[in-house]
């Protein structure tokens, strides 16, 4: 049974069909990518299946629990957890307690607890800051801990981001154009970063628009194209699939590299 | 309990074409909610008082002529459309000015507009207050107060009359404006896209101080049509009227204009029967639980949403 | 202190003009001083907080001996219950970012409850109930109403949530003047009496404040406490996350409409309660103490004084509450211009300083529009979101 298991996902607002019964599955322990032109619904995927909109049709399955009809927070603490594809860190509080709140979701959280405090309820929030340092350091940003989130950089952001996701301690961690706006120095970085986050054992699925990181890092690569999925398999051999070559390029465009 | 036999029974013709009518009027000041609110995503909490500003100048101008008998020849009445309407759309333009656009300049957030939006309703409403004072003023009669002909056994009055032909045809000319002409267009267009409409180039400001104009001049259409239906006038007059008709443009889809006309008119009818069954006292609890009515359960209303969109 | 030998006019010019003054120079001084002393303050928070509050509660309690007169402790009493409201309505609007215009509902049923509860009414019960018995009821009834009117509300955006409070805040109001066998209508109801104390000579008497105060006064430092606590906790980063990106916490795990529930019943409860103590000691209910306007009050003493700040919170109680008692002196037509100052005062707020007299340090950025706030957005340029229940995930709609 692979972690993710999506059958037939389908979106419609109003008179858009942005998904189109999509089948996708990601076994676990896998780095799976996901691309396709801009607007044919990848973030739609990433939306419908962790609940933040219901899908029109369709089942998603993760670890053997169907999402479908739940709030992204229940879906969070099923664990998924994702980075947004235009950055979405709380502005005025520091990179630590952005970590923070990913860290929260490990933990059972009852109002008046929080007023009167007893054993666990301390425990869990003597540890949270430590736990939410180790996970800055981890992504390599330890030192700008007390940071305010906006006046970091952008690819500081990208990082802190991570961070708070993997805070929530996912199975699955979706991340969107996590390479977007990076120079090359700065993708390589967070391609390192990617594989320790895969080897430590988190599956992974990856939209991108830069076939070097994709190519770089995926083994499996699927295509979406207008809310369908035309290809999937192996990046090279999808790369060079005919479907995949118009959907980027246009009918008849000659085979070529996509570069960054 | 009501007796619902007879008041929704042989008592209802008795309500409809007054309610028709108050709900007309609730209309036109909805449609100032709903164009702002489609261009700004605000929700104008002082536009209460640009209907009370039309109200207390369509009363000053008719006592001008007012013989001794506080009644004013009906031609004037017609006459005094043209100062009421400016001088709402001019206390419409000032509010933007004064405690919108500072804030659209400095950026600022959605709750800082919705606070300055209170303050300026409360400002407004005061400042008429120590110029007016906390009684009732009469508004100065045009029509000879007996109904103009019966539909069966129901007298219809002629203010009411009047009410909805003024209705109409503000509405149909609204319509035509903002569908045709291309300053229509260009309101059309901020509603759906600011960033692309500026692009476009389309002169934001004005786009906004337009639509403010317009909402404005409804709102004293209506102020003159409410002082010739009630006949009175005070400093807080718009506060019901306004939440009411701010019900009627989320009841129709706030940001559609044909909502705005489709839930007055249901509001005003509704409140009107309402009263028949429960008294007078309890109608304007309908109103108010229709809002957080609509409001929990089909927010998008009747039409659903957007200037932007098909009107 | 002997009156000026002037007209009153010139006299309210010569307040106005002092008023503009005073502003002015605060306002430069805390320009020079200001960072320094909220830095200083937050990086010796450990002992900073319990000392000035220590500070506050000496003052509170001077209030007693320093104020002979009765009126003035009165005032007081006033006062402090003011803060408590404004205590609770800072939780909703200035912590979860919930803009709530009905708050004076909750009041006005913790002080009918009081009423009602105490046999003062047409409705008479079996037990003879003091203030200290009816209290949790009470609390325990707003914060009923709190959630089953926050339930299907607070997924909405803030604006429509604003109208749908105030709807409500109309309805208690118009039923409390409609439901005559419960409470008199617009006659209200009277002869509410003090609670009882346990011991013999029960101090509680009617011509006697001095009693409610502290006993407002230490309900309220409860409150700031527990306030704070709650602030200081993952709940409060949790409020600051729904606050600033309420999409991006949901995706983080954070429960936003549980969260947000518990701000309006925390907001709701606290209201109630000042209602109780309110009735007990003014003795006397009708619809007309719980009208929009004093909603409308509440909000200004949160936002004048800082929203999401709870020092703010007093503050802004305390001024708004004293500055017409320090303006009695002055001719009556000022006094009836005090709502329009009112009005002014909060449109020059937003304007000029959003953050108000005393910021916290997250709010202060939001509120001057350096920030995104999903749920409450900023204005221009922003894409109108298309779907009134949630805000769709802005430029990310199908990639």
């Amino acid at each position: 049974m692979a972690l993710l298991e999506v059958r037939g996902l389908t979106k419609t607002f109003g008179g858009l069909q942005a998904l189109r019964d999509v089948d996708l599955s990601v076994e676990e322990g896998q780095i799976k990518g996901l691309i396709g032109p801009n607007g044919a619904g990848k973030t739609t995927f990433f939306n419908a299946v962790t609940g933040v909109y219901p899908p029109t049709e369709g089942t998603v399955v993760f670890d053997g629990r169907s999402t479908v009809g739940r709030k992204p927070h229940q879906v969070t603490r099923l664990g998924i957890a994702r980075t947004f594809q235009n950055i979405r860190l709380f502005p005025t509080m520091s990179a630590l307690e952005n970590v923070m709140v990913g860290v929260d979701a490990r933990h059972r959280i009852s109002v008046p607890g929080a007023i009167v405090r007893l054993g666990r309820a301390r425990r869990e929030d003597r540890e949270t800051p430590g736990q939410a340092h180790e996970l800055l350091k981890y992504v390599g940003i330890g030192q700008l801990a007390n940071e305010l989130a906006k006046n970091l950089s952008y690819g500081d952001q990208r990082r802190v981001e991570i961070a708070r996701a993997l805070g929530t301690r996912p199975k699955l961690l979706f991340l969107d154009e996590p390479a977007a706006g990076m120079n090359p120095n700065e993708k390589a970085s967070l391609m390192r970063l990617i594989r320790q986050i895969l080897d430590s054992g988190i599956t992974i699925l990856l939209i991108e628009h830069d076939m070097k990181v994709v190519m770089g890092i995926c083994e499996e690569v699927a295509v979406l194209d207008f809310g369908q999925k035309i290809a999937e398999g192996k990046p090279e051999v999808v790369q060079r699939n005919p479907k995949v070559i118009e959907a980027y390029l246009g009918v008849g465009a000659a085979v070529g590299e996509e570069g960054a | 309990m009501p007796d619902w036999g007879t008041c929704l029974g042989s008592e209802l013709q008795f309500r409809v074409v007054g309610g028709l009518s108050t709900g007309s009027i609730y209309a036109l000041i909805a449609l100032g909610y709903t164009l702002v609110y489609g261009v700004l995503q605000l929700i104008n909490f002082a536009h209460s008082e640009v209907f009370m500003s039309g109200i207390l100048a369509g009363m000053l101008f008719l006592n001008v002529f007012a013989g001794g008998d506080q009644t004013v020849a009906p031609f004037l009445f017609v006459v005094a459309f043209l100062p009421t309407m400016a001088a709402a759309a001019g206390v419409a333009v000032a509010l933007e000015r004064v405690a919108y656009r500072p804030l659209r300049r400095r950026g600022a957030s959605r709750l800082a507009y919705l606070i300055s939006a209170i303050g300026a309703s409360f400002f407004m409403s005061n400042l008429v207050l120590l110029w007016r004072g906390r009684e009732f003023e009469n508004f100065p009669r045009s029509i000879d107060p007996a109904p103009l002909f019966n539909i069966g056994r129901v007298p219809i009055q002629t203010a009411d009359i009047v009410v909805l032909i003024v209705m109409v045809i503000m509405m149909v000319g609204l319509d035509r404006f903002v569908q045709r002409t291309r300053t229509g267009k260009g309101i059309r267009a901020v509603a759906q896209d600011v960033e692309t409409a500026g692009l476009m180039g389309v002169d934001i400001n004005r786009m906004v101080t337009i639509t403010f104009v317009i909402g404005g001049m409804l709102a004293g259409a209506a102020g003159l049509l409410y002082g010739l239906k009630f006949g009175v006038m005070r400093f807080d007059i718009g506060f019901l009227p306004g939440i009411k008709a701010f019900t009627a443009a989320v009841l129709g889809g706030i940001g559609n204009i044909r909502g705005a006309m489709l839930g007055g008119m249901t509001l005003g009818l509704m409140e009107s029967i309402g009263a028949g069954c429960f008294g007078n006292a309890w109608k304007d609890v309908i109103a108010f639980v229709l809002l957080v009515g609509v409001l929990m359960f089909r927010p998008t209303g009747i039409l659903g949403e957007g200037v932007g969109q098909k009107a | 202190m002997t009156p000026l030998a002037l007209g009153p006019w010139p006299r309210v010019g010569l307040v106005f003009g002092g008023f503009a003054v005073a502003i002015w120079l605060l306002a430069m001084l805390e320009r020079r001083i200001g960072e320094p002393v909220r830095r200083f303050y937050d990086s010796n928070e450990r002992w900073a907080f319990p000392s000035s509050f220590m500070l506050f509660i000496v003052g509170g309690a001077a209030v007693v001996p320093a104020f002979s007169d009765k009126v003035q402790i009165e005032l007081a009493f006033i006062v402090g219950v003011f803060a408590l409201l404004s205590l609770g309505l800072n939780v909703v609007v200035g912590f979860a970012g919930l803009l709530d215009l009905g708050y004076v509902a909750f009041f006005a049923i913790g002080a009918y409850t009081m009423g009602v509860l105490s046999n003062a009414g047409p409705i008479q019960i079996p037990w003879d109930l003091s203030m200290w018995q009816v209290l949790p009821a009470a609390v325990a009834i707003t914060l009923l109403a709190g959630f089953l009117l926050g339930a299907p509300t607070l997924r909405l955006r803030g604006d429509y949530l604003a109208i749908v409070t105030l709807g409500f805040g109309e309805i208690v109001r118009i039923v409390a003047q409609n439901l005559e066998p419960v409470t008199r209508g617009s006659k209200g109801i009277i002869g509410i009496p003090p609670p009882k104390v346990p011991f013999e000579g029960t101090p509680f008497a009617v011509d006697n404040p001095t009693p409610f105060y502290l006993t407002t006064f230490a309900f309220l430092l409860i409150m700031i406490l527990v306030i704070r606590r709650l602030n200081h906790s993952r709940v409060g980063r949790y409020w600051a996350a729904i606050r600033e990106d309420e999409v991006a916490a949901e995706a983080m795990g954070v429960p936003t409409l549980k969260y947000k529930l518990w701000a309006f019943a925390i907001g709701a409860s606290t209201s109630g309660f000042a209602g109780v103590i309110y009735a007990s000691r003014v003795g006397f209910i009708s619809p007309e103490s719980f009208q929009l306007i004093t909603s409308i009050t509440i909000l200004a003493m949160v936002v004048l004084g800082g929203l999401g700040s709870i020092a703010g919170a007093l503050v802004g109680a305390a001024i708004i509450q004293m500055v017409p008692e320090v303006l009695r002196s002055l001719p009556a037509q000022v006094q009836d211009a005090r709502y329009l100052i009112f009005g002014a005062i909060l449109v020059a707020m937003m304007i000029f300083r959003p953050q108000g007299v005393i910021p916290s340090r997250r709010r202060a950025a939001e509120l001057k529009g350096e920030v995104m706030e999903a749920g409450v957005t900023a204005m221009p340029g922003e894409a109108p979101p298309a779907d009134v229940i949630r805000e769709p995930i802005s430029g990310e709609e199908g990639t």
